[in-house]
Order: C-alpha cells, then structure tokens, then sequence
C-alpha cells in the first residue's frame, strides 16, 4: 500500500497558484508586510510540485528586485523596509529562477555582512534585534551566494554554541529556552559550516525525538501541541543530524498527510484546521524529506530543491 | 491559520479598506510624514496588524529624532515631554498586544524602547520603565507558565537593566517548580541559572546539586511520564555542564551515580512501564559497563515506544560496537 496516499497533488498545485492572487482576504491584509516570504513558501513547494514553469517568472523577478533597498537588503514588500529574513527569501526565490547571476550579489553580501556585530551575532535589521534565526539567515544567504568568507565565520559559530541549552536544544538569545524552530536554524548554522562535531548530536537527536507525539505529529518544544510547520524544522535537523530513522516516518506521514484539505487543495497546521501557504510549504518539505514519490527532494539546510544548489 | 478551524467562517468585511490604509501609512513612512494625521493612520494600521514590522520602525525613527529634538530644544521640559512619549509608545505596544499577544514585532518595540531609554535617559525615567517591564512579565506567567514571551522578555529586559543573576531569580523559578513539576520552560531556567550563580563555588555548586537531585526525584514520582524533570536529571547526571562552563565542574562519581539508579529501580517498582526511567537506567547501566542488562532495557524500550525504535536502535548499536 502506497503510505502517502491520499496525496491530491494537483489540488496542492491550484491551491498555490490560486491563493497568491486572492487579494482581498483578511490573510492578504495580514501577510502585505512579509509576501517576498510568502512568494518563497509558494514557490518552492510548486517547484518540489515540478510546477513552478506555471508561475509568471518575469513578473516575479522583477517584484523581488523591486523590493530591494539602496542598501543591498530586501524588504517584505515594496514598500517595506529591508531585512535578514526577507532578504534571505529574496536570494531563495532568484535561487530557485536560476537568476542569482543576473543581479548584483555583492551589494547583498555587504548588507548581511554589516549586519554582524562583535560577538559574532547578526542583527535582524539596522534597529538592532538579535536572535539566533537571523545567523541562520545570513549563513545561508551567504552559503548561497557563495560568499561566506564576507563574515566572521568562527565567531558567528561561537555565538550559535551560547545558544545551546542542558536538554541539546537551542534558543532565540543565549539563556532562551529550546524551540524547534530555533534548533533548525542552529543545527542549519552549524552543518553549513562544518560545525556539527561541536555539539552532543546524540541528545540533540534525542530531544528532537522526543517531539514525536502519539498523533505522529511533531512539536515545537515539550508538552505542546503538534503542528505541521515543526514536520518541517524537527525533521530537517533530524536530517542533518543523519537521524531521520529516529522517529515513526510513517506516523508522521499518516499525520501530514490528514492536514490536507482534500476539496481545496493546501495544508492547514492541524486536522480539521485552515490551510495556508506557510503550512502547506512546511507539509510538502516534509513529505519531500520523507521521500514522497510525487515531489522533488529537498535539501535540509538550504530549503531549496536539491537541484537548485549546485553542489 | 495557526489554529483556525477550517469551520470557522473568515471575516466577511472586505480587506480591500484596511490594505489602502496600510498602503497609506507606509506612504507616509516614505514621505518622512510625521505629523499628527501620518500618526493616527500608523498607529491604526499597527493596532489591526502588529507585525506590520516597517510601522515599528517608523516610530522607532520618531523616538530616537525627538530625543534628540528635545534635548536640544526644550532641555527644561526634557524629562516630561519624554516620560510621556514613552507613555504613550508602551500604550500602543499594549494595545496592539492585546489583541494579538504573540506579536514579535510589538514586543520587540517595547524592547527597543527600554534600550534607548537606558542608553539616553536618566534613571529616574527608565527605573519605573523596568520594574513595570517584569510586572507584566509575571503576570503573564502567572497566566500561562510556559508562556513563550513571558520568559523571553523576561530574560532580554533583565539583560538590557544589566540586573546581575541572583538567587531571587532562583527563588522565582523554583516557585514555578514546586507549582507545576511539568514546567519545562522553569527547570530549563534553573539550569541556566546554576552555573552563572555557583560556577566558581564547587563546593557550593555541589550541594545544591544534591538538593537538586532530591527536588527531581519528587517530580519523577509526581510525574512519571513527563519530560520536563526527567531532561533536567540528564543534565545532573552528564555533571550539569552549561555552554558558558562546558567541562563538567561537579564530582559526578559511581556513588552518587548508584544511588540514582536506585532511585530509578524504586519507582520502576511502582511504575513498570515508566520510559524515561528506563532510558535512564540504561544510560547508567551502560556507564556501569553491565552490558547485557543495558541492551535489555533497549528492548523493552522498543515496545513500549515504538515512535522512537530507530533511536534505541542506535543505542543497541552504539553498544555493541563498543563491546
């Protein structure tokens, strides 16, 4: 018996291509600030979808470059102010168009490069917010643009090792504790540098099992409900760790795949709950990680088609 | 939607109003427009949609200029003007939080806020600014005791007062143990706190090690099946090192070691099919060098939780590769 069936794969390919367009919903209203992420989510999973030549590229291209500052940095938007996060999605999306070398990547290089600051942290934007995800962030964009010797690489590691907590896990800032999502960008920071050997990947590992709940969804930190995002943040470091084998896969399908909206296409965070882009993003690089015969591979630390990255 | 049930109808109204204001308002961010009618469509458009980061920074721009502006201009009325500028950027932090309370970029303005107030402001300004700061913070805690915000605030507020850890900030998290074994969120807390407060006290650090082993073995009797006490017994036992004193200061020798596992094999006794004491019996058995009880204990793992066979799997492997 195929384990991911029902998997309405057409359904999850309109309901991408349509919700973009779906300009006035209260979501539209409430997502404007971050759409360069939204336009990632989208477009990613319709690639892992072998789908994405069904999206206007020159039209989007042209979007993503219109939200990019003076400074080298992309904003959420037109008309938004530049930042890490969205400037990562930015260089994803060019990434996935094969279009990184028609722009100017040192311009993009010295914005995250400036954004570091002595003890090897970056900040989110000019106003100063630090937090591990923004290291991800620029390690990745980085990585991607091949240009990680912009940065002082040792001291970004040896912030992301203050982050690490008594159970393995990570946090926001030193002190914080663990959260799934933090874990994925550590562990990201950490294989995108050759760092893994630095930490106990074996409790690491383990608190990450330890998230597999009975319903076979996975949770971002103890004693919390599962969620679909986390079979994307849990999962990937799990595959970093080399340590997918360490929970139920099928469990976890079973419950990825009772998130989808069979009418409708998309996936929602919980059975029973609506489907958005974010989560529908999450359960296909899930499904994709765990080897979905109808999706592209993906790879765990880049979140990009494994064809994107030439390697 | 985080959790938006498919059944719950989405708000009728026409979003198309709100995206013109919105649109409007970031104009007005464009356009340096500072003026009493810019203000009112920002902070309208922020109250709807608090992560609208790019509204944050237009205030925040507001903040630092007029600092500047009054130091300058109206240095008498200084301490007034801006107390109530302040005032009124918490209230709108709080307004907006009230309605969506997990917003990052509303909380983050009230962070903002702090660090200019203690980079630019006198004491007697921003020492009220603190106190209420962790007010609200156990508040929020008392409410929900994991909740996220409450504890990261918390922590980055502390950090920016420069309030040095002491053992009133153990005393708080304890509080929250003894109310409730099964927060995380509060042993993750105390393991922060040890090694910053006793990393240069062996001595000190030692005992309070063994109180500590006391408190886990109430909570494991409490509360078997959960996580929270049993990751923090881990920690005891691997010799409670921390990322900032990562070599294991405390004497974590075959005594002490022995007598946790009999403390494992007495609640085993009451609670057979407890995993985590299992688990932790084989760590201590393998540590023992008694091998073939070890991978036993593996195999019962292995049924009784079946999420997690390739885990213990690797253990068994781990094992034998070394015997």
């Amino acid at each position: 018996m195929d384990v991911f069936s029902p998997f309405p794969w057409d359904l999850h390919q309109q309901y991408l291509l349509r919700v973009q367009n779906d300009t006035k919903s209260w979501e539209y209203f409430l997502t404007a600030h971050k759409r360069i992420s939204g336009a990632y989510w989208a477009l990613t999973s319709l690639d892992l979808l072998n789908s994405l030549e069904k999206t206007d590229e020159s039209a989007i291209v042209s979007w993503i470059l219109a939200c990019q500052h003076e400074s080298g940095g992309f904003g959420g938007n037109v008309d938004q102010d530049p930042n890490l996060l969205s400037t990562l999605s930015a260089v994803q999306c060019l990434a996935l168009f094969h279009r990184l070398e028609t722009i100017d990547k040192e311009k993009i290089v010295s914005y995250v490069a400036n954004l570091q600051l002595s003890d090897g942290s970056f900040m989110g934007d000019e106003w100063g917010e630090v937090d591990s995800r923004f290291t991800y962030a620029a390690i990745l964009c980085l990585s991607i643009l091949g240009r990680l010797d912009a940065i002082r690489v040792t001291d970004a590691v040896r912030f992301v090792l203050s982050c690490l907590n008594f159970d393995g896990g990570f946090g926001c800032i030193p002190g914080a504790e663990s959260h799934s999502g933090q874990v994925f960008c550590c562990v990201g920071v950490l294989y995108l540098t050759d760092s893994l050997h630095r930490i106990d990947q074996e409790l690491t590992g383990w608190w990450l099992a330890e998230r597999q709940l009975k319903n076979g969804g996975l949770n971002g930190r103890p004693d919390k409900k599962a969620d679909v995002c986390y079979s994307w943040w849990v999962l990937s470091s799990l595959a970093m760790l080399n340590k997918l084998d360490w929970i139920d896969s099928s469990k976890l399908i079973e419950f990825i795949l009772s998130c989808q909206d069979l009418e409708n296409g998309g996936i929602a965070d919980y059975p029973g709950d609506r489907a958005d882009v974010f989560h529908t993003f999450f359960g296909l690089a899930g499904l994709s990680l765990l080897g979905c015969p109808q999706l592209k591979r993906i790879h765990p630390a880049y979140a990009l088609p494994l064809e994107v990255i030439n390697f | 939607m985080h959790g938006v049930s498919s059944y719950v109808e989405p708000p009728e109204e026409d979003s198309t109003k709100f995206i013109s204001l919105a649109k409007d308002a970031l104009n007005r961010w464009k356009q340096q427009d500072f003026s009493s009618e810019a203000f009112s469509v920002v902070n309208r458009v922020l109250e709807l949609n608090p992560d609208e980061y790019t509204l944050w920074n237009y205030h925040k721009r507001f903040v630092v200029d007029k600092i500047e502006r009054v130091r300058q201009e109206d240095p008498s009325s200084f301490q007034e003007v801006i107390e109530q500028l302040f005032e009124s950027e918490f209230n709108l932090t709080q307004r907006a939080l009230y309605r969506h309370p997990k917003a990052y970029s509303a909380w983050q303005h009230r962070i903002f806020l702090l660090k200019v107030a203690k980079s630019s402001l006198p004491p007697t300004i921003y020492d009220n600014f603190f106190k209420r700061e962790l007010e609200i913070c156990a508040k929020l805690l008392d409410l929900d005791d994991r909740n996220f915000h409450g504890w990261a605030h918390r922590m980055r507020v502390g950090e920016i007062k420069g309030i040095q850890i002491t053992r009133e900030e153990l005393d708080f998290v304890t509080d929250r143990i003894y109310a409730n074994f099964s927060n995380y969120s509060a042993w993750h807390h105390r393991s922060r706190i040890l090694p910053v407060l006793f990393g240069d006290q062996p001595e000190e650090y030692n005992r309070v090690i063994q109180e500590d082993l006391e408190l886990v073995k109430q909570a494991i009797f409490t509360e078997p099946e959960d996580q929270s006490a049993w990751f923090y017994f881990g920690w005891l036992l691997r010799g409670a090192p921390s990322s900032h004193a990562p070599v294991s200061i405390l004497d974590v020798d075959n005594e002490m070691l022995k007598k946790e596992l009999s403390t494992l094999e007495e609640l085993l006794v009451l609670e057979p099919k407890c995993k985590y004491a299992l688990l932790m019996k084989f760590h201590l058995l393998y540590q023992f060098g008694e091998l073939g009880n070890a991978e036993a204990l593996l195999t019962q793992l292995q049924i009784l939780d079946p999420l997690r066979n390739g885990y213990y799997q690797h253990l068994k492997e781990k094992m034998r590769q070394k015997s």
